[in-house]
């Protein structure tokens, strides 16, 4: 099989998904292809924190004033997929004044609104928090929702022709006299192949991106870095909170929908996928934390996961924390002599759009395109009509709508109907994260969806409290019915259980080993997995 | 949102036991369960204090989820406040209000309280009010009583003893069955115990069941200041309403947050525990006659919920001839004012069936029981007499004529 594009995108990311969307809206044929499903990788795995740069404004001040344009840009262009919760750096009895002072003027320079603000006030409203903090600041920090902002940008990609191919990876580039010609792509869930033919390529994989250049003999040097962070059962604080002194490992808490999360750490690691979070890093993380949160211990933990950052440094050894989080777009015609071939390397989440919308120049240029940049200004999401919401109240409960609203954008008119005709279908499902049968229904017929994980990822579900104990074996009972959910049952469960085990077993103490305990006499006794077939 | 119930929060790992103990949800589904409203959206409420499942009003405050929890979340605590915030936003009908009200009621009843009991009796009155109000026409009423409890002890004074307590008699002893209150000022003063007694206002249960949490803090406000030189004073307080001591024990600290509630918890005590801590340091009179007596014993749902077991039981165990047959059929379904409701009635009655028909099974048709409401299901589920234990004690001592 054989398509055509202008443009193939490697990486389902939120820098892949934002060019995708750039170029479509600038009227360029693209097509993303992702190996796994889109935001698999490092875009599901961070804190949620939407910067104000206040992080990187004493270090890196362009990083900095980057952060605090983009944060303001996707805060009013996609408000569902945003909670403007805001922030705070918090300054703790040992931690350095002077740099204090520093911070303070290179927020001023860099345009970000940090406003001291009175510690009783903030310890009375977040009683979490140690009363050894000495000053703290008010910055417009956000918890963002990595996937509904590449489901997002996807969708507004595709009304505007641009296409998504998932679980799919390239197997070669192919180029013609010092030009890239098109992609070989072969399906993992179906081993079948397939050409696409094209005039450009946008290396877009993230923390793969060496691999995928390495494919045309290139040598692009990501460095690595895995993060971990841990997942708390709620949230226990009503605003972002940050240490403020030099960046660090575990020093900031986000309280992000239901959960609070705290990270992260900083380690070089060979492999991209090297993302499983270890015992270690958990109880390093927690005795930072304890500092900020004095209590800690006390809170419950449903489990660590760990991203792989793609950091990019050309011609230095410098790792980890010292490495600059900004972004670098690499033309390799002028770099390497290879026409129609560019990386985009190293950048965070929040600048994803800015990331993209310099790649997208670069390739309009390129193809002899003139239009611009419309990213900044199109509504990513359309909000919710309140009439909508209402009538979702009266079948999913008022979280249940809002939330569901907030994953299916457009699509929630459809997922009321479907409750509102079939009383079945208003079931909750996903007890922890209020996810109804409809829902799930409607995104398990999605075309992206070959997995529990993927309607894991779509809907939330298996995402709270209990792991996917419950919804688990729910969601499968109703995939039943669909032909392309045929494979065996034991293979679903036991696929989906694992990668929440993965994040389990690095927090096992507690109610979480009660909590385990529960989903192994569920499984194993009663269900006996073992001999299911 | 204080520290111990996000605490508690983070216990519960959804095992479900709490829905299977949930007398509604067992027979409707038109309740999300108290898990649902509970922990579940408790995480929510966090970030959105609103975060309510409307099906909220279908939980009848029986707190058999909170007993049943092995891991010590409030879940019943979670839905009142829940039931709170969702009523505070949405305004609670009319008839909750006036359902709730029990004071009022009783306040109005006995200005002609026979024109009121033969009123609730016509089947014509009953079928506008159910129109109107959406009270089922089907439901017994509680009659109430010519003179309140209190108008009654002012007439016949106990005799005055060193030994004193204060009894917290609640509104169905006030209003509908005073002999039980003095049942119990009788039987305290056979034992030497002087009950003394104040013009206290509802605990608020009604008032907390229908989500009317302000005007609950109001009563319990109210109680506080009555009952706090009693309490500085060391006396006990004792109950004969399990609902009552319920909230006096536990409502008022975990709902309100008052200060003095924990001394207050100590210091209440069901009448029949009272007795019990008589008789284990002999000083229980235990000259009773011989009743010849078969009775059905039905365990409230808040006198579990309290976890004080059945202290009535060790003390009728006392009396020769008194066979007291434990019933063990769950929850009686009226649930205060929620078997009234036009909505719920049949789903009230539903979940009394069970107990109604152990009752008809045994061949009984003499039952006791602590609470008033569950004795008013009981007699109109049954048909059978239901009496306050302490009125078969009363009649054991010789003390009374209640027992038919």
């Amino acid at each position: 099989m054989t398509d055509k594009a202008q443009v193939v995108i490697i990486g389902g990311g939120a820098t892949g998904t934002g060019i995708l969307r750039d170029l479509a809206l600038r009227g360029i044929s693209a097509v993303l292809v992702e190996q796994g499903d889109l935001a698999h990788g490092t875009s599901s795995r961070f804190h949620g924190l939407l910067h104000s740069g206040g992080r990187y404004a004493v270090k890196d001040k362009e990083a900095a004033r980057e952060c605090i344009e983009e944060n303001l840009i996707l805060c009013r262009i996609a408000p569902s997929c945003i909670e403007p919760i805001g922030g705070l750096f918090v300054e703790m009895q040992g931690d350095d004044p002077e740099y204090t002072e520093k911070w303070v003027s290179a927020c001023a320079e860099a345009g970000i609104n940090a406003e001291e603000t009175d510690v009783q006030e903030v310890l009375k409203s977040n009683p979490a928090l140690s009363s050894n903090i000495t000053r703290a600041f008010k910055v417009p920090d956000c918890a963002v929702d990595g996937f509904r902002i590449l489901w997002g940008n996807v969708n507004s990609a595709r009304k505007h022709g641009a296409k998504v191919i998932t679980y799919s990876k390239v197997t070669k580039i192919h180029q013609e006299n010092g030009s890239v010609t098109g992609v070989e792509l072969l399906n993992k869930l179906t081993g079948e192949k397939k050409t696409i033919e094209c005039e450009m390529v946008v290396n877009a994989a993230g923390a793969w991106a060496g691999e995928v250049a390495a494919m045309v003999g290139l040598e692009v040097n990501v460095i690595k870095d895995k993060g971990t962070l841990l997942a708390f059962n709620h949230r226990m604080m009503n605003k972002i909170v940050n240490r403020l002194r030099p960046p660090g490992d575990g020093d900031i808490f986000v309280p992000h929908g239901t959960i609070t999360i705290l990270g992260t750490t900083s380690q070089t690691v060979d492999s991209a996928d090297a993302n499983k979070p270890e015992r270690q890093e958990v109880l390093d993380l927690l005795k930072i934390g304890k500092e900020m949160v004095p209590e800690i211990e006390n809170f419950r933990l449903v489990r660590a996961f760990a991203g792989v950052r793609p950091l990019y440094q050309p011609g230095s050894s410098a790792t980890g924390r010292s490495v600059s989080r900004g972004f670098a777009l690499l033309d390799h015609q002028q770099m390497d002599g290879l026409n129609g071939f560019v990386s985009i390397v190293g950048g965070k989440f929040t600048t994803f759009r800015l990331m993209a919308e310099r790649t997208a120049d670069l390739v309009a240029e390129k193809l002899a395109v003139d239009a611009p940049c419309r990213t900044a200004q199109e509504p990513l999401t359309d909000p919710v009509p309140e009439e909508l919401l209402k009538r979702g109240k009266k079948v999913f409960g008022i979280p249940g709508a809002k939330k569901a609203a907030e994953r299916l954008g457009d699509d929630f008119a459809r997922v009321i109907e479907e409750a509102e005709q079939n009383a079945e279908k208003r079931q909750v499902f996903c007890e922890c994260e209020m996810v109804s049968r409809a829902e799930i229904d409607f995104v398990a017929r999605d075309e992206d969806c070959h997995t529990l994980g993927d309607i894991r990822r779509k809907t939330r579900m298996g995402m709270g409290t209990c792991q996917g104990t419950f919804c688990g074996y729910r969601t499968l009972g109703a995939l039943n019915k669909y032909e392309k959910f045929a494979r065996s049952h034991r293979e679903y469960l036991s696929v989906f259980l694992q990668k929440r085990w993965k994040g389990i077993r690095p927090v096992l103490w507690g109610q979480q080993l009660r909590e385990a305990q529960l989903a192994l006499g569920i499984y194993c006794s009663l269900f006996g997995m073992e001999r299911m077939k | 949102m204080n520290k111990t119930n996000e605490l508690a929060l983070d216990n519960c790992i959804k095992c479900s036991i709490c829905v299977t103990h949930c007398p509604v949800a067992k027979v409707t589904d038109k309740f999300a369960g108290p898990k649902q409203n509970g922990p579940d959206l408790e995480r929510f409420r966090l970030e959105e204090p609103l975060a309510v499942h409307p099906s909220i009003e279908y939980c009848s405050n029986c707190k058999n989820c909170e007993v049943a929890c092995p891991s010590g979340v409030s879940i019943s605590t979670m839905n009142c406040r829940a039931k709170g915030e969702y009523v505070a936003k949405n305004g609670a009908p009319l008839r909750d209000r006036l359902l709730a009200n029990v004071e009022l009621m009783g306040d109005f009843a006995r200005l002609m309280p026979g024109l009121v009991n033969w009123g609730g009796k016509v089947k014509l009155f009953r079928e506008l009010a159910e129109r109107i109000f959406n009270i089922s026409a089907d439901m017994t009423l509680p009659q109430y009583a010519s003179k309140t409890f209190y108008e009654l002890y002012r007439e016949n004074k106990p005799p005055v003893s060193a030994k004193k307590v204060v009894y917290f008699p609640g509104c169905y002893v006030t209003y509908n069955t005073p002999e039980v209150g003095l049942a119990l000022v009788k039987v305290m003063a056979h034992n030497g115990v002087e009950v003394l007694v104040e013009e206290f206002n509802c605990c608020g249960v009604p008032l907390i069941a229908n989500g009317l949490l302000a005007d609950a803090k109001n009563n319990a406000r109210n109680n506080m200041r009555k009952l706090e030189k009693y309490i500085d004073a060391g006396y006990q307080i004792v109950t004969s309403c399990p609902s009552c001591n319920l909230a006096l024990r536990r409502e008022y600290g975990e709902l309100f947050d008052m200060e003095k509630a924990h001394r207050l918890a100590e210091q209440v005590i069901d009448v029949f525990e009272y007795l019990q801590v008589l008789a284990e340091n002999g000083e229980l009179k235990t000259d009773f006659k011989h009743l010849s007596l078969t009775v059905g014993y039905h365990q409230p749902c808040h006198l579990k919920a309290v976890g004080c077991g059945v202290p009535s039981k060790g003390i009728l165990d006392l009396v020769p001839g008194v066979e007291v047959n434990d019933l063990d059929a769950g929850c009686c379904g009226l649930s205060g004012s929620y078997g009234f409701k036009k909505e719920k009635y049949a789903i009230s009655q539903e979940i009394g069936r069970q107990l109604f028909q152990a009752v008809k099974k045994k061949g009984l048709n003499r039952v006791i029981t602590e609470c008033g409401m569950c004795q008013l299901q009981i007699h109109h589920g049954t048909g059978a007499e239901v009496y306050h234990p302490i009125q078969v004690l009363a009649e054991a001592y010789g003390l009374g004529s209640d027992i038919k």
